[in-house]
C-alpha cells in the first residue's frame, strides 16, 4: 500500500512537470489559434482573445489553468466552438481505446505464439520465416499496411468497408478489423522477437533441463515452465506499449476515418488550440503513469523474485 | 491464478478493450435512409464543423452545413441572387438604405414565427463583442456596425492593469441603438449602410448575416451543439451531430419553400484524409466529395469523373518589399515574367485551374453585371523572357549575377512544394538566379513570419469574402491589416478610397481596374493561378450548386 501511495504521488508530480513544460512550450510557438490569412482588426482581436483570457499575464493563465485542471475541468476548445475539451476526450477516448485494445489483443495473440514457435524451430524454416516477417513488421510505418489493406481489401475486393467507424453493433466489427490489424503489426512483431529471444535464454536454464529429465511432455515444458518466465518482459513493455498504441494511432485513425483521440493530438498543436493541447497532454501523461504503475504491480505479483519496495515479505 | 503473466496481461488488455468498447454510447438508429423511397444525399464535408452557430463559424465546412440549415434575406443559387427570407427589397438613398419586405408566414424549424426583429437581434448579436464572432467584420458595412463590435471588453485601469470594462453593458446598449438596422414591423426590415455598398445584397446570404432564434440562444449557451436545442429557418433541420463522424439533416417542413426541396435527408461525413474519401466514393459509400488527392487528378480527369467549378480565389507569392532586392519593382516584375504559369497548371496542378494573369479572380460582376470583372480587366501581367532578362539587368543583376541569396517560405504541403520547386527552377534556368533556399514551415509559422515581415518571399492564397473585386483590392492599401507585403502607393490608396465612397458601379469598377493596373505594374505580389473547386459527384445526384465562394447549395438537389 505504501508503495502504491508513493508511486501515485510521484506520478502526480510527473504530470505536473509535464503540464508546466507543455504550457511553456505551447506559449512559445509562433502564431496562435486566431492567426489567419484574413487578419482581424486590432480591436476585435483583442476582444476575442479577452474572451478566452488570452490577454491575461501568463502566470495568471497558468495558475487558472492548473486550478481548473485539478477540478477536472480542461476548459474550452478553440477549434470546436461548441465543445469542451472534456467532451472531446469523452467521445474520442473510448474509440481509441477500443481500437488500441483490439490491436494489442491481436498483437499478443499472434506475437506470443509466433515467438514461441520461432524459438522452438530456431534457425530452421519456421524461425526464418517468422523472423523475416517480424523484421518487416518492425520496420514498416503503419500507414503502409493501412493504405494497402484499405485499398486492396476495401476497394479492389470490396470485402470490408473502406473507412468509418459505424457504431451500430451489427456492422461494427467490419469497421474494426482493418484498422486494428494495421495497428497491430508493429506490436506483434516486437512481441514475437522479444518472446523468441527470452525463450531461447530461458531454455538454457537448469530448471528446464530438470523438467525434461523428469520426462514431462514437451508441451508442458514449453508452456508451463519456459513460457511463463519468458513472457515476463512482455509484461514489462506492455505499459509503454499500450500508451504508444494509443498515441500512435493518429495515422490509422486518419486513414480509416476513426473518430478517436490520436488525430486530435496533432491537429490541436497545428491549430494552436491551447485547451486541447494541454488537456490531451495531461490525459496521456496520466494514462502512461497509470499503465506503468499497474504493470509494475502486476509484475511484482507475477514474478515471485521481485519484491516491491516497501511491501511485506511474501 | 495470477501467476500466469501471459494470461494476466491478456486479461488486462482484453478487458480494458472490451470495457472501453461497451461503454461507448450506443447511438440509435442508422444514419443512412432505411426507408426504400427516401432520397438521401451523402456529402463529405472534409472535417468536423467548427460550430453550427452562424455567428461563430469561420470554416467552409461549417458554411456548407449552415447554408442548408439557415436562410438569409437572399439566397445565392444557380439563378444568381434569389429571394430568400425576403420576398422583395428596394434600394433607397442612392444605395445607402435598403428596405426588405419579408415573406408572410415565415417560421422557425420549431414552428414559431420568424419576423424582422429576429434579423435585428441576430445582427446585433453577431456584432456584440461578447459573442466573439470572427466574421463580424462582414457586418461593418452597416452603419454603427464597426463601432458596436469595437466596444472594449477589457480596459486598462490607472495602474496599467487590464480589467473588465465596468461600463460594458451600457456601452454595448448605446452602440446597438445606433446600429443601422430596424424592424419597422413584423415583415419590414430597414437597413442603413455606413457607405454605399453595391455588393451588400449578396452579402446578406453570408452565414454571419443569417437570423438566429433568440429563444434558442438565450435558453442555452450550447444551443448549437445539440439537435434538441437547435432552431433554424432553412430548407433542412439538424437531426443528428456525432463528433468527428457525421451530421444528419432532414427536410424542414416549416420552411416556406419546402415544396421545392426534393431531398429527404442530407448526410455530412467528416473524412479528412483525401485518399480515404476517394476510396469511399469509389466504393459508393459517399455521393459527393471535394478535393480529390492531387496525385489522382490526372487519372480522374481521364476517366471523366472529375468535375470543376470556379472558385473566387487566387494563389500567389508575396515579396517583402521592405528588403533588398525585393524593394525594386524591376526585380519583382522580372521574376514574374520569367514564370510559365500554363506549364505549372498543366503539369503540376492538373486540376483544370487557370493561370492568373492578374490578381482579382474571375467570378464577380463588372459595371455591366452580365460581364465578369476579370474579362473586362483583361491580362495585367505578361510572361516575357527577354523583357524579364532586360529588367533584371537594369536592376543591376545581369544574368542573375550577384543576385543575393534569399529564402522562399511556404507552408508544408505537397502541392506547394512542387509548385515552389518548379518556379525556383524556372528562375534558375531563365534568369540565372541560383541562390534560392526553399523552406517549408507550418502554416501558423508562415503566417506569423508574414505578419512580422520576417521573410523575403512567401506563399499565400486569398479567397474572396463576397463576390466583388473590392475583396481583393482593398488588401493592399497602405497599412492595411492584410498587407503583408508592406506595399504603399498613394495613387492606389486614393483610387480605392474613391471606389469605396460611391455606389455607382461604373465609377467603382473603373477605379478598381486602374488600381489593379498599378498593383500589377509594381508587382508586390506575384499571382500564379486562380483556384477552382474540384469535386467528384455521382451521376444520379442533380441540382447541387456551388457558388464561387465555395458554399454548396443543396436546396434544389435531387436524385435521378
Amino acid at each position: 500500500m505504501r508503495y502504491i501511495g508513493r508511486r501515485l504521488l510521484s506520478g502526480l508530480f510527473t504530470i505536473w512537470i509535464i503540464m508546466t513544460l507543455t504550457f511553456i512550450m505551447m506559449q512559445n510557438l509562433p502564431g496562435d489559434f486566431f492567426t489567419n490569412e484574413k487578419r482581424l482588426p486590432e480591436a476585435v482581436m483583442l476582444n476575442i482573445r479577452a474572451r478566452y483570457h488570452l490577454n491575461d499575464p501568463l502566470l495568471k493563465q497558468y495558475l487558472d489553468y492548473i486550478g481548473n485542471a485539478f477540478q477536472g475541468n480542461f476548459g474550452p476548445s478553440f477549434r470546436y466552438a461548441t465543445r469542451s475539451v472534456n467532451e472531446i476526450i469523452d467521445s474520442g477516448f473510448p474509440v481509441s481505446a477500443e481500437l488500441g485494445g483490439v490491436a494489442l489483443g491481436l498483437a499478443l495473440l499472434v506475437g506470443i505464439p509466433a515467438g514461441v514457435i520461432s524459438a522452438l524451430h530456431r534457425n530452421r524454416g519456421m524461425d526464418n520465416l517468422i523472423t523475416f516477417a517480424s523484421t518487416i513488421g518492425i520496420s514498416q510505418p503503419s500507414f503502409i499496411v493501412a493504405t494497402l489493406l484499405s485499398y486492396y481489401v476495401g476497394v479492389k475486393l470490396g470485402w470490408l468497408p473502406v473507412a468509418q467507424w459505424e457504431s451500430s453493433r451489427w456492422e461494427h466489427w467490419q469497421h474494426v478489423v482493418m484498422p486494428a490489424l494495421a495497428l497491430s503489426f508493429f506490436p506483434a512483431a516486437y512481441i514475437a522477437r522479444l518472446v523468441r529471444s527470452n525463450m531461447l535464454e530461458v531454455a538454457g536454464h537448469d530448471f528446464i533441463r530438470t523438467a525434461r529429465a523428469k520426462g514431462l511432455p514437451r508441451l508442458t515444458v514449453v508452456v508451463k515452465h519456459a513460457l511463463r518466465n519468458a513472457v515476463l518482459p512482455v509484461l514489462t513493455i506492455l505499459g509503454p506499449m499500450a500508451a504508444a498504441i494509443l498515441t500512435g494511432s493518429l495515422v490509422i485513425e486518419k486513414i480509416f476515418y476513426v473518430p478517436g483521440l490520436g488525430g486530435e493530438f496533432v491537429t490541436s498543436i497545428l491549430n494552436r488550440d491551447y485547451g486541447v493541447i494541454m488537456g490531451l497532454t495531461i490525459f496521456y501523461a496520466f494514462l502512461i503513469v497509470s499503465f506503468n504503475l499497474v504493470v509494475d504491480i502486476l509484475y511484482g505479483i507475477a514474478d515471485p523474485r521481485i519484491k516491491l519496495a516497501g511491501s511485506k515479505e511474501r | 491464478m495470477f501467476r500466469k503473466p501471459l494470461a494476466l496481461a491478456l486479461a488486462v488488455v482484453v478487458t480494458f478493450g472490451l470495457l472501453a468498447g461497451c461503454s461507448k454510447k450506443e447511438t440509435q438508429g442508422e444514419s443512412t435512409g432505411s426507408a426504400a423511397k427516401e432520397k438521401v444525399v451523402r456529402y463529405n464535408a472534409g472535417a468536423d464543423f467548427r460550430s453550427l452557430d452562424p455567428a461563430l463559424m469561420t470554416d467552409l465546412t461549417s458554411f456548407s452545413a449552415e447554408n442548408a440549415l439557415f436562410e438569409g434575406l437572399v439566397r445565392i443559387t444557380h439563378n444568381g441572387i434569389e429571394p430568400g427570407a425576403a420576398a422583395k427589397w428596394e434600394e433607397q438613398d442612392g444605395g445607402l438604405k435598403y428596405r426588405f419586405t419579408l415573406r408572410q408566414g415565415l417560421k422557425w424549424s420549431n414552428g414559431e414565427p420568424l419576423t424582422a426583429s429576429d434579423f435585428v437581434y441576430s445582427w446585433t448579436r453577431a456584432l456584440d463583442p461578447r459573442t466573439g464572432s470572427e466574421y463580424a467584420y462582414q457586418l461593418y458595412y452597416i452603419k454603427g456596425g464597426e463601432a458596436l463590435n469595437s466596444v472594449k471588453l477589457m480596459i486598462k485601469g490607472l495602474d496599467g492593469k487590464e480589467s473588465e470594462n465596468p461600463n460594458l453593458a451600457t456601452e454595448i446598449a448605446e452602440a446597438a441603438k445606433n446600429l443601422g438596422v430596424k424592424a419597422i414591423d413584423a415583415t419590414t426590415l430597414e437597413v442603413t449602410l455606413a457607405a454605399p455598398t453595391p455588393y451588400f445584397l449578396g452579402l446578406t446570404a453570408f452565414p454571419t448575416l443569417h437570423p438566429v432564434s433568440q429563444k434558442a440562444v438565450e435558453s442555452n449557451e450550447q444551443w448549437a451543439a445539440k439537435p434538441e436545442s437547435y432552431i433554424s429557418n432553412g430548407p433542412f433541420k439538424l437531426v443528428k451531430w456525432e463528433a468527428k463522424t457525421q451530421a444528419v439533416l432532414e427536410r424542414n417542413p416549416h420552411y416556406w419553400g419546402a415544396a421545392d426541396v426534393k431531398i429527404d435527408q442530407l448526410v455530412y461525413f467528416m473524412v479528412e484524409e483525401q485518399s480515404t474519401a476517394l476510396n469511399m466514393w469509389e466504393t459508393d459509400a459517399v455521393d459527393i466529395i471535394d478535393s480529390p488527392p492531387p496525385a489522382e487528378l490526372a487519372r480522374l480527369r481521364q476517366e471523366k469523373k472529375l468535375q470543376v467549378a470556379p472558385s473566387y480565389g487566387t494563389y500567389y507569392y508575396l515579396f517583402n518589399t521592405t528588403v533588398k532586392p525585393f524593394d525594386n519593382p524591376k526585380v519583382r516584375k522580372a521574376l514574374s515574367m520569367a514564370i510559365d504559369r500554363q506549364k505549372i497548371v498543366d503539369n503540376i496542378l492538373r486540376g483544370g485551374q487557370k493561370p492568373a494573369m492578374a490578381f482579382v479572380a474571375p467570378g464577380s460582376p463588372d459595371a455591366d453585371p452580365s460581364k465578369d470583372y476579370r474579362t473586362v480587366g483583361g491580362n495585367l501581367l505578361k510572361e516575357d523572357l527577354p523583357e524579364a532578362k532586360r529588367l533584371l539587368a537594369e536592376a543591376g543583376y545581369p544574368d542573375g549575377k550577384g543576385f543575393p541569396a534569399f529564402t522562399f517560405v511556404y507552408n508544408t504541403n505537397e502541392t506547394h512544394k512542387a509548385l515552389a520547386e518548379a518556379v525556383v527552377e524556372m528562375w534558375k534556368q531563365n534568369l540565372g538566379i541560383l541562390s534560392v533556399t526553399l523552406q517549408n514551415l507550418e502554416w501558423k509559422v508562415v503566417l506569423d513570419k508574414r505578419q512580422k515581415g520576417d521573410y523575403q518571399v512567401a506563399r499565400g492564397g486569398w479567397y474572396g469574402d463576397y463576390l466583388d473585386a473590392m475583396t481583393f483590392m482593398d488588401m493592399y492599401v497602405t497599412d492595411g491589416g492584410n498587407n503583408d507585403v508592406f506595399y504603399s502607393n498613394k495613387s492606389f490608396d486614393d483610387l480605392i478610397a474613391a471606389a469605396k465612397q460611391t455606389a455607382e458601379q461604373k465609377v467603382r469598377m473603373e477605379k478598381m481596374h486602374q488600381a489593379e493596373q498599378i498593383l500589377l505594374d509594381e508587382m508586390p505580389i506575384l499571382p500564379i493561378y486562380h483556384y477552382n473547386q474540384q469535386y467528384l459527384q455521382k451521376e444520379y445526384v442533380q441540382g447541387v450548386f456551388r457558388n464561387a465562394l465555395g458554399i454548396i447549395e443543396f436546396k434544389y438537389a435531387d436524385l435521378k
